[in-house]
């Protein structure tokens, strides 16, 4: 039987194969890099930067494998016809779950339900996208966690993206005030705080609401003012709140504002 | 008993009991009845064509009918019409029962029984017309042509049969019922065999008959003739009959010689003239031909009989004697008449029958020639289809597959093989056409030949029916010759389109194997050419003729009136276009000329004229080319492609005139050239849009009309080597202009210089000089395609980096020594032109125009000057004095930042002079002044980017609205700020502004203009030779030195951000003195981006904030940065290190370096720290 199977490999084509192999690699590495530095150089598109080398990254691996397989492996259409059958089974049974998520990891990359360097929210994960890869899509949480998550857990789950490709994305901050507070002051200094903070993007405007609620576990009531503006990079998205919330905040204790559950 | 009486009587019987009973007891028993004696009628007949019955089965009471006779047949078939129409007629009726199930059964039986009928009808009917063809194939079997046979029959039977009959009698009955017995033999005989179709039935039959026969049964064999063809029996039948008719000519002869032996002639004649008679009978006699010659031997009888009686003394009587002599004689002639019409008789019937078999003949024939071509046909069809698919599973096959190209080529080459083999079906079809013409030339001689016998009345009837039947098949045949020729031209346009479309298939070995078969084949293609012209004509007419059939049918109907008016829609749209262009023209040629910096001005009247034919050209072309994707086949096709192509010959020349102008022809163009050129440019399009014409005119030609690939690629040759000698025509035209071009300019490369040798004016010089014409061109080529894309990226301000790109590359970065420092005056005098700062007329312009509004108005007297530092808003704020000679003016700027609004309105009051504590009483104290112009500097100090920072400007902003009627008012700010703060237009009002003038970004020229241009003024020269480069193959220097001049001022610019300022600054830093009052230009040093990539995000933010403020103190930028001071102000020292900024220790501010800004707001730019138009 090996003696058979090796009568399927053309040995004289493997160094061909070889070649096939470090190439793709040494070019995946330089791509990568050379895209990589290119979205440093030109932050704005830095998001497209990282998207190409997530497609490129896939060209290369699966036409690599293609040619390295074309090449060194040769079957006849009897030999395939002849096993086939159940080692073709067999074979799909071991890999269903890798091909699954192979052709996930095409879908993702082709009708793009989010991209890499967005922000998404999956499986009660919330970070940013760092690579589309093969088998997995790994996403670097805001404490740093990085969790890969099987391509083909994407196509049956909702996935939520905040930035859908660009660099801005919107955030949303609630603050709580007395029913009693002066909430035209609150607005005005939630705008300000917001408009004036260094990671701000105003191309998109701030929107600043009021809303009655309950607060949650307690019986009180208190009006929530709600910012809703846009962060200029995705990656600065944990320092924009805490900029806007400490201007606000400070602002607030020198307005005399006092939150709802004081 | 009286009561059973009485009940039954009061049950009187009802019609539908006297039905009921009918129906079930006579009705359906007589029609199951019928239906069983059809059934086995349509058995017996069924049984007759196959041979298993005979006609007497199936017609048991017809057997006494003469079915020979095709007036019986005819009467028969009309009975059978009648059974037919009484069985439709009885179909519809129905009894009035009120039993459905009786109903159903009588409905049910009579149906079965009708169609049971009707299938034996069909049978007979079917019967009945086989005899009739039968009789149409032998009509000698027909009992007309023995009518008098069978009376002559008749009559010796009767006399055998009479009383007293002699042997003689006996016998001649008895011969006559043996001939009566064989023609009825024969005749079913023959009639047996027709019906199954078995030729050795009727010749067993005729073999039985004797070898020698008699007259009557020779007259039968010969009446079968066309069923047995060249059997013996015919020739020996044919040879009895004329023995026949000899021997009664002979016994005729004998009859009167017999007579005239009895006859005497009178004593008293003449001796001697019956001497001579009796000379002159023998002489008769012996020169009489060998038919007249018995009459003559009866006259020499005559003669010697009379001479005899003469010299016998005999007393007879002459006249009487003479009489009888004369009667004989000519009782004789008309005895020998009747003989000889006897023997032409039966000759005319031999070559009636021999015609009549003729006839017979070409239909047989016709009948062979249709099977066979009908078979070659199918063939064609059958090899065609079979080669579809092959190719359609050729191309089906995967790319990669290997088999792919073998199997396309080898359908290629079958194809081809197929088309050749049309050809010479077709050709064989041409002869065949002929020959069948030439057959039925021959054959309507041959009718015209027997028609000119003495036919009887019943010989010439059959004569004009053989003449019409022959007609008829050679009209028929003709026709079918025509539609084999029409269907093989379709298979052959089939083929054809199937060649071309794997000719794109099909691999270059292929190819190379059909082109050696092109001569051939284009020849072929041009023999086929008439007859596919009669052939498509042919159809056509065949599709006129059913044209209006056509529009009978409502959906051809409604699918032409649709498409009827989608047309008149098209046409309506066109006409009113048509009306529009003149004055769109000219409306469009009055905004170029205005607008368009690269249109050349004119006379606007000739130009309308021009462009408006061009585009009046134009949309008929559009309306043609939308016309054709709607009317694209046929002969509607082809004329819509002419209109097409006819419009773009006529549009080409005008595209010239309208593009170009000249001395004799001035009018807003793109480009002013001289007459020659003018007109050699048009004949060039012309010549290219005829050659474009004609070659697309000679593609449809061939390929949609004619279907002829060969011709198509032969049309594709000629337009290949048209386009060649057109080129090279160009070339010779084309190419002394570009020589003189070229020698017009000042230096050239050394290939430029061998190119701009001048040219002599013959043709053979031209041809001669042909390299050097050619490279003239390329080079003025090249020379406009680089200026015509200097020019679009001159235009274009997204590609300012390709432009900064194409500068460096055009000057030196290297200096072979360090520039000698420059003298102090030019020192001083840099210094003030960046003191006095660049005029800005424009902006200066928009403010006069501005405020003239606004007196006018009265309203919304507001409007703010963006521009970055350096960039001249000051200098414009001071000019406004010169600017508004008769406003009242207050100018002045905020001294340093105000975060406070009360502080902002106590500010201004004092600069106003007026007392105010807040807005309200600061702005009605402004409503008591008079109408002043008031000018506000440093505006950007009036926010800080913080919580609260924004409202002594919005103060401002508010107070200037409220005011704005009476006052004018003009704020100066820095232009990030304001790139910032229109972020936040809503909370500032900033839509209040009448308008926004923003001091753009100067370009190099600009800068060029007011920085060289001053100097210069000032007496001093300026030399870029330092930053000349020169090319490879040698250069112009003088060009290089312009490049580089243009290159340096672009780059300038570009280091100096378009602000005046720094761009003094760095023209200060390039100048080297190189002597009396000459100064040259060095590069320079600036800033760039790239040096300092790789700050962090903190100095980012840092540098981001004093961009937006132009100047902060580490207060300001803690609270704008929400960073503690302490940080902030070590980030700041930081950027003051690094050199990015600078600090101003009095006021303890920082701001960025002038000449650091460009780059640092690049910087941010690509981080996306900033995002506006800064």
């Amino acid at each position: 039987m090996d003696t058979q199977i090796l009568e399927f490999v053309d040995f004289s084509r493997i160094p061909y194969a070889l070649a096939v192999i470090a190439v793709a690699w040494v070019s995946n590495r330089f791509i990568t890099r050379t895209l990589d530095d290119l979205g440093v150089r030109f932050t704005e598109r830095r998001l497209l930067f990282k998207q190409i080398t997530s497609f490129t990254r896939f060209v290369i691996l699966i036409g690599a494998a293609a040619l390295v397989a074309a090449s060194v492996v040769r079957f006849s259409s009897e030999v395939l016809l002849a096993i086939g059958g159940s080692v073709a089974v067999a074979v799909g049974f071991a890999f269903k779950d890798l091909l699954a998520s192979l052709m996930a990891g095409l879908i993702l990359l082709l009708d793009r339900p989010f991209q890499v360097g967005d922000r998404v929210e999956f499986g009660g994960h919330y970070g940013e996208v760092l690579e589309i890869g093969l088998r997995t899509v790994r996403i670097n949480t805001l404490d740093d966690n990085l969790i890969s998550v099987p391509n083909s857990r994407f196509l049956t789950d909702a996935v939520s993206c905040a930035n859908a490709g660009a660099l801005e994305q919107m955030c949303v901050f609630e603050f709580w005030i007395g029913m009693d507070q002066d909430f035209d002051v609150a607005k005005e200094i939630a705008y300000d705080a917001t408009a004036s903070s260094n990671f701000v993007y105003l191309k998109r405007a701030i929107i600043v609401h009021l809303k009655e609620v309950t607060l949650p576990h307690q019986p009180l009531m208190a009006m929530k003012v709600t910012v809703k503006a846009y962060v200029f990079d995705g990656r600065f998205e944990s320092a924009f709140g805490t900029d806007v919330h400490e201007r606000v905040h400070r602002a607030f204790r020198a307005a005399g504002i006092a939150s709802a559950a004081a | 008993m009286l009561l059973l009486w009485l009940a039954a009587a009061g049950a009187a019987p009802t019609p539908s009991d006297a039905t009921r009973g009918e129906l079930e007891q006579v009705v359906l028993p007589s029609l199951d009845a019928r239906r069983a004696s059809a059934e086995a009628r349509a058995a017996a007949l069924s049984g007759v064509f196959d041979g298993s019955r005979t006609l007497a089965d199936a017609w048991p009471l017809r057997t006494q009918l003469d079915l020979f006779d095709r007036a019986v047949l005819a009467g028969l078939q009309r009975e059978l019409d009648a059974s037919a129409r009484s069985r439709e007629a009885e179909r519809a009726l129905s009894p009035a029962l009120d039993d459905p199930d009786l109903l159903e059964r009588h409905r049910a039986t009579l149906a079965a029984t009708l169609d049971a009928e009707e299938a034996a009808g069909r049978l007979d009917s079917r019967l009945i017309a086989s005899r009739q063809a039968f009789l149409d194939r032998a009509p000698g079997l027909a009992t007309a042509a023995w009518r008098d046979s069978l009376d002559r029959w008749q009559r010796a039977l009767d006399a055998a049969t009479a009383e007293g009959a002699t042997e003689d009698a006996v016998a001649a009955g008895d011969a006559a019922l043996a001939a009566r017995s064989r023609l009825e033999d024969i005749r079913s005989a023959a009639w047996r065999g027709w019906l199954l179709a078995d030729p050795t039935l009727l010749a067993t039959a005729v073999d039985a008959l004797p070898t020698t026969p008699d007259p009557d049964t020779a007259a039968v064999v010969l009446a079968v003739a066309p069923l047995l063809g060249d059997h013996p029996a015919v020739t020996a039948s044919r040879e009895a009959l004329d023995r026949a008719a000899q021997a009664r000519q002979d016994a005729t002869l004998e009859e009167a010689r017999r007579r005239l032996a009895g006859v005497t002639l009178p004593a008293n004649v003449q001796l001697a003239d019956l001497e001579s008679a009796v000379e002159r009978a023998t002489a008769a006699v012996e020169a009489a031909p060998p038919e007249k010659r018995a009459l003559a031997e009866l006259e020499l009888q005559i003669v010697k009989k009379r001479l005899d009686l003469a010299t016998g003394k005999a007393a007879e009587d002459a006249a009487a004697a003479q009489q009888r002599a004369d009667e004989a004689r000519r009782a004789a002639e008309v005895l020998k008449a009747e003989a000889e019409r006897e023997g032409q008789r039966s000759a005319i019937s031999d070559q009636l029958l021999a015609f009549q078999t003729s006839v017979a003949t070409v239909y047989e024939e016709e009948a062979q020639r249709r099977t066979a071509a009908e078979a070659r046909l199918q063939q064609f069809r059958d090899r065609l289809g079979a080669l579809t698919e092959a190719a359609a599973a050729a191309r089906a096959l995967g790319m990669l597959a290997p088999e792919r190209p073998g199997r396309l080529d080898q359908a290629y080459l079958d194809t081809r093989a197929l088309v050749r083999d049309l050809y010479d079906a077709l050709e064989e079809a041409r002869h065949t056409e002929e020959a069948l013409l030439a057959d039925a030339r021959h054959r309507r001689t041959e009718a015209d030949s027997i028609s000119e016998l003495p036919l009887p009345d019943d010989q010439a009837a059959t004569l004009a029916k053989s003449r019409s039947d022959l007609e008829e098949a050679f009209a028929s045949r003709g026709q079918r010759a025509r539609a084999d020729r029409d269907t093989l031209y379709a298979i052959l346009h089939d083929a054809r389109d199937l060649r071309r479309s794997l000719r794109t298939s099909a691999s270059g070995t292929a190819l190379t194997q059909a082109r050696r078969d092109f001569v051939p084949e284009l020849g072929r293609e041009l023999a086929a050419l008439p007859g596919q012209a009669r052939s498509a004509g042919r159809s056509a007419a065949i599709w006129a003729l059913g044209l209006p059939a056509l529009l009978g049918d409502l959906s051809v109907l409604g699918a032409l009136i649709v498409g009827s008016a989608e047309l008149l829609v098209l046409a309506a749209i066109w006409v009113a276009a048509r009306r529009q262009v003149p004055g769109f023209v000219e409306r469009l040629a009055e905004a170029a000329q205005k607008g368009a910096t690269f249109v050349v001005d004119g006379d606007i009247r000739r130009a309308t004229d021009q462009a408006g034919e061009l585009a009046l050209r134009a949309l008929d072309l559009a309306v043609g080319i939308v016309l054709y994707t709607r009317l694209s086949d046929g002969v509607v096709g082809v004329l819509v492609y002419l209109w097409i192509l006819r419009g773009v010959v006529r549009a080409a020349p005008l595209v010239a005139r309208a593009s170009l102008s000249s001395p004799d022809d001035p009018h807003p163009s793109l480009r002013f050239v001289t007459n020659p050129t003018e007109t050699l440019a048009v004949r060039s399009l012309r010549a290219l849009a005829w050659w474009w014409a004609l070659s697309r005119l000679a593609q449809l030609v061939s390929v949609e009309l004619l279907d002829a690939d060969r011709l198509r690629d032969l049309a594709s040759m000629l337009s290949s080597a048209a386009f060649w000698s057109l080129l090279a025509v160009g070339v010779l035209a084309w190419g002394p202009l570009a020589v003189s071009t070229l020698a017009r300019q000042p230096e050239h490369t050394g290939v430029a210089r061998w190119a701009a040798t001048p040219v002599g004016t013959g043709i053979f010089a031209r041809i001669v000089a042909l390299p050097r014409l050619v490279v003239a061109l390329g080079i003025v080529g090249m020379q406009m395609a680089l200026s015509v894309a200097s020019r679009i990226v001159e235009g274009r301000s997204g590609l300012g980096w390709l432009q900064s790109a194409l500068a460096r590359t055009q000057i030196k970065r290297t200096e072979a020594s360090e520039p000698i420092a420059v003298s102090t005056e030019v020192v001083q005098q840099l210094d003030a032109l960046r003191r006095e700062g660049m005029p800005r007329p424009e902006a200066e312009a928009q403010i006069v125009a501005a405020h003239a509004e606004w007196r006018e108005s009265g309203r919304r007297g507001l409007v703010s000057l963006i521009g970055d530092r350096g960039s001249g808003k000051t200098r414009i704020v001071k000019r406004l004095p010169e600017l508004l000679p008769e406003a009242r003016l207050c100018e002045t700027a905020v001294p340093s930042r105000i975060t406070d609004p009360a502080a902002m309105v106590r500010w201004l009051a004092g600069v106003l002079g007026v007392e105010a504590t807040d807005e309200a009483s600061l702005v009605k104290a402004l409503e008591d002044l008079p109408p002043t112009t008031l000018a506000i500097g440093n505006v950007e100090r009036l926010f800080l980017r913080r919580v609260g920072g924004y409202r002594p400007l919005r103060s401002l902003v508010g107070i200037a609205t409220a005011t704005a009627d009476r006052h004018f008012w003009v704020l100066a700010v820095h232009a990030p700020a304001w790139d910032y703060l229109t972020g936040i237009a809503a909370r500032l009002n900033l839509d209040a502004f009448r308008e926004h003038i923003r001091l753009e970004a100067a370009s190099g020229p600009v800068l060029a203009a007011w920085l060289e241009g001053s100097l210069l003024e000032s007496g001093w020269s300026m030399s870029y030779q330092e930053l000349a480069t020169t090319g490879l193959l040698g250069g112009d220097e003088v060009l290089a030195e312009k490049r580089a001049r243009t290159a340096f001022w672009r780059l300038l610019s570009d280091a100096a951000g378009g602000t005046p300022e720094n761009a003094a600054e760095l023209l200060g830093r390039s100048l080297g003195a190189v002597g009396e009052r000459a100064l040259s230009v060095h590069p320079f040093e600036a800033p760039t981006s790239a040096e300092i990539e790789g700050v962090s995000d903190d100095l980012l933010f840092t540098l981001t904030a004093l961009v937006q403020h132009a100047a902060a103190t580490a207060e300001e930028l803690a609270a704008a940065l929400n960073r503690r001071p302490e940080a902030t102000r070590t980030h700041a020292k930081n950027l003051v290190h690094l050199g990015i900024a600078e600090e101003e220790r009095d006021r303890a501010t920082y701001r960025i370096a002038p000449l650091w800004e460009p780059a640092v707001r690049r910087l941010l730019r690509q981080k996306h720290f900033l995002y506006g138009a800064s």
